[in-house]
């Protein structure tokens, strides 16, 4: 072995490694930047009294911020109308495109219509969905309260009513996603192997069970991670209550996102809102550990 | 890495889209009476709710054109007065909204800022991806594992740290949200895209080897091999995720919102938002300002529908 040889190796990788550090400085530093900085940043914050005119931590309190939100009924409240709107988007909202994907995969006629027809709401912007709803749901006069009035109902001046303004929001967003979660499942649906139901039907299965036994199995993958996409998705409401309600009516549409944007931005309390990060942060960071865990296991078996 | 065959299948299935396959039901199944009365119950009740999809965006475009008085009525009145006649209508209330809400700037605005977000959307993240799917690099298994790790983190969670980041950037001191900085505080953090990162490495890794090290031989640098070789043979995922950017851009609300503090360059989604608040704009008129900020992304869907329903069955694995 001579001595050149021996040294090429070492040169050979570094000038192997010159192109990739090349191809990935730009991601890097965009990264370091916007990403794994503000990341360190927001736990920082969260210890520290911040001067909001001077950008500065400038006094560790220690747990200070945590310690004030556990007094903070306000605080609980955005957590029990984030979980409480949760919770009802999926009652309501998450077996529906399910049967939609189900039943329009099975349609001979008009099915590429009716998959567009469901899907249109999924293309209109956020912040456009929550305005004309607004107007919809606008008390006594709005298109809702005067058709239930016109079979004889009560008006339920739906966002005004403290009692009903969530389930607002609800039915507004599982008529605005639901299309969209739709076409994934119809994706999925064409995957299920035909072998699987003619083989079923040699064996005398029915349409529930070939329903029950085949369909659902092979879609349950698919439908375990949508489900952890849509609670992840609801736990940060935002604009559609900040857009129709502000939060009211007496904070009972004020989610977690809206408190800490409010703590931030009107009461110009960083730490506060940066502690809330983290607390709203370590839920979504366990729910999101759970839904790689599941990706990686349903890869496993689908290879 | 997570999720690849999951992107895999759900883009080879999509395609399968287009032939019809055996499915739940059998055409046996339709042949008998009752399985023929069930599959036009669903059909018919499928309709139904497909209505019910469509009802509030058509009251809306129906309302735009109404007088402010038919909008909230008892009894409801679905369509405009005069219903018999639509030549009648408040066709000019869409161009009045048109007007009146400076629609033309500030599209142009907005499309300034897609072009922008398209960039740090697509380049960085195509190249970093090339870089971990075909590149020799030391550390690139750990550089890969801390770009995925942040689709961990969602964005919701590093709001205030991030505003506080583009108001006061490290080392630099610069603040992006000052109006001389124009969008970057925009695009800039789109370039955190580690999604489009793992969409782009997993396409990347489908390409043989083999005809990166041929083009090696022949002399090409790294770069030029990239540029010519994996760029065109990514042109469909490339179109897919510039469809989504955009639409991302054309929708996307609470950030610019944050960082847009010059009123002459709000995007339409703010410029929309702050003109239904306005206590002097009739509802007529913020009805037709509603569908026209909608026309966009509508005109985008009908044009690239196919890309897009393939795209959705990459982006359901995104939040």
């Amino acid at each position: 072995m001579t001595p050149r040889s021996a040294r090429s190796p070492a040169s050979n990788r570094l000038r192997r490694a010159l192109p990739g550090w090349f191809f990935l400085i730009p991601a890097l530093l965009l990264f370091i930047v916007f990403s794994w900085w503000p990341i360190l940043k927001g736990f920082q914050l969260a210890f520290f009294e911040v001067s909001y005119t001077e950008d500065v931590a400038s006094r560790f309190v220690g747990l200070k911020h945590f310690r004030s939100l556990l007094s903070d009924d306000l605080f609980f409240l955005s957590w029990w109308n984030v979980i409480y709107f949760t919770v009802l988007a999926l009652i309501i909202g998450f077996l529906v495109p399910v049967v939609l994907a189900i039943s329009i995969n099975e349609m001979r006629h008009v099915q590429g219509l009716l998959r567009l027809t469901y899907y249109l709401p999924a293309i209109l912007p956020v912040v456009v969905v929550s305005v004309l709803w607004k107007y919809i749901y606008a008390p006594k006069e709005g298109l809702l309260d005067s058709v239930i009035q016109l079979v004889g109902g009560m008006p339920v001046r739906w966002l005004n009513n403290p009692d009903t303004a969530m389930l607002s929001l609800v039915i507004m967003s599982t008529w605005k996603n639901a299309g969209a979660t739709m076409i994934i499942y119809l994706a999925a649906l064409q995957g299920v192997p035909e072998q699987l139901y003619e083989a079923a039907e040699l064996d005398g299965a029915g349409l529930w069970q070939r329903l029950r036994h085949i369909t659902f199995p092979q879609i349950r993958p698919i439908m375990l991670i949508l489900l952890i996409l849509q609670i992840l998705g609801t736990m940060q409401l935002f604009t559609e209550p900040f857009v129709m309600t502000g939060g009211g009516p007496n904070n009972r549409t004020l989610t977690v996102m809206m408190y800490i944007y409010n703590a931030a931005f009107r009461y110009f309390d960083t730490g506060l809102a940066a502690a809330m990060g983290i607390v709203l942060f370590l839920a979504l960071a366990g729910l999101t550990a759970v839904y790689f865990f599941i990706l990686k296991r349903s890869e496993r078996s689908l290879v | 890495m997570t999720g690849v065959s999951e992107t895999k299948s759900a883009l080879s299935l999509s395609v399968a889209l287009a032939t019809r396959s055996r499915t739940l039901i059998s055409e046996a199944d339709l042949k008998q009476a009752g399985g023929r009365w069930f599959y036009r119950a669903v059909l018919a009740l499928l309709v139904l709710g497909g209505l019910t999809a469509v009802i509030p965006f058509v009251w809306g475009v129906l309302s735009a054109l109404k007088a402010p008085s038919e909008i909230f009525t008892f009894p409801p009145q679905f369509f405009p007065k005069p219903a018999s006649n639509p030549l009648e209508w408040g066709w000019g209330n869409y161009l009045d909204a048109l007007q009146k809400i400076d629609f033309v700037k500030y599209f142009i605005n907005t499309i300034v800022l897609a072009a922008g977000v398209w960039v740090m959307h697509l380049f960085p993240t195509a190249l970093a991806g090339y870089a971990i799917s075909k590149l020799d690099h030391p550390f690139k298994r750990a550089i890969a594992t801390a770009f995925f790790a942040t689709l961990m983190v969602p964005f919701t969670a590093v709001l205030i740290p991030l505003f506080m980041t583009v108001r006061d950037l490290p080392l630099l001191h610069l603040n992006l949200v000052d109006r001389a900085w124009g969008y970057f505080a925009v695009i800039l953090p789109a370039g955190v895209n580690a999604f489009n990162i793992f969409v782009f490495k997993s396409f990347f890794d489908e390409i043989p080897n083999d005809l990166i090290d041929a083009a090696r031989i022949d002399g090409a640098g790294e770069f030029r091999i990239f540029w010519s070789v994996a760029v065109p043979l990514s042109v469909s995922i490339i179109a897919v995720l510039s469809i989504f950017s955009f639409m991302a851009t054309w929708n996307d609300f609470l950030w610019p919102y944050l960082v847009i503090s010059d009123t002459n360059r709000y995007t339409v989604m703010l410029k929309l938002y702050y003109f239904q608040k306005q206590a002097d704009i009739p509802a007529n008129i913020v009805m037709a300002a509603l569908i026209l900020t909608t026309l966009p992304p509508i005109v985008v869907f009908l044009f690239f529908q196919k890309h897009i329903l393939r795209g959705i069955s990459l982006s359901g694995l995104k939040f």
